[in-house]
């Protein structure tokens, strides 16, 4: 449910004017939103505790799709450790 | 009183979805999966302008407990409401009022879910404010006719030209 309120906030965003991208971890519900990352971190989507290096991976993908996607994108980060 | 389909629909629903929610343990997928949805349709993209400044938002029900009440973790229903942080909030200053996932990483490491340093460093701006939300909640009306209403002045208001969701 958290996807599915998410992807409500997400598109009510985008509709005010403001671009979004989500970070999570379910890939049906985020198919419906403009930009989305998914990662495989239950209860940690950025990355598990610790891991810098994947936080920033996953937030530079993010970064990516939010500044230069030119349709809605799903990006599934699969390479992060 | 104004009429509101979506509502409508939804209060058709909601005594069914109590009885099986009122079980012990509560039925959640005799009453979850037969919600009424709204529109869940896609907005067309909006492409940010300028540089960066992101509003970040989480729905994992943070809340800084010095000056804000948790959210209704317990309630059977959810609680429909959000609440705004300071960017600059310490990280042992926020609590998680959610009961739907584990908290342990998100304790641990905030940037599993609240990823500010993170974004920092990438020279990203954040807003002055972290939104948050508790992504279970059953109140979906209420949420979409008052709290996302909210959510979206506040980001504008923080003169952010992104945002970056992220549900548990």
């Amino acid at each position: 449910m958290c996807h599915k309120t998410a992807s409500l906030v997400a598109n009510a965003l985008e509709r005010a004017g403001i671009a979004t991208v989500v970070i999570g971890t379910m890939h049906k519900p985020l198919q419906v939103v403009p930009r989305a990352v998914v990662t495989r971190y239950i209860n940690a989507p950025v990355g598990p505790a610790g891991d810098a290096r994947t936080h920033r991976q996953v937030i530079a993908e993010a970064l990516d799709l939010l500044q230069y996607a030119t349709e809605p994108r799903l990006q599934t980060l699969r390479g992060a450790s | 009183m104004v009429r509101n389909e979506y509502r409508e629909r939804w209060a058709q629903w909601l005594p069914s979805a109590l009885d099986a929610l009122a079980k012990e343990p509560p039925d959640f997928a005799a009453a979850i999966p037969q919600m009424p949805l709204p529109d869940m349709s896609r907005a067309a993209l909006v492409q940010p302008t300028g540089k960066l400044r992101v509003s970040l938002i989480s729905s994992s029900g943070a809340y800084d407990p010095r000056i804000q009440a948790p959210f209704a973790a317990s309630s059977i229903v959810g609680d429909p409401t959000h609440r705004i942080l300071n960017v600059d909030t310490h990280a042992n200053q926020i609590e998680f009022a959610h009961e739907h996932f584990d908290h342990a990483s998100a304790k641990a490491d905030l940037e599993c879910i609240i990823p500010r340093a993170t974004l920092q460093s990438l020279r990203v701006t954040l807003s002055r404010h972290l939104i948050s939300w508790t992504g279970y909640l059953l109140d979906w009306p209420t949420f979409i006719e008052a709290t996302i209403p909210q959510i979206i002045r506040r980001v504008q208001a923080d003169r952010a030209s992104a945002a970056l969701i992220v549900p548990i």
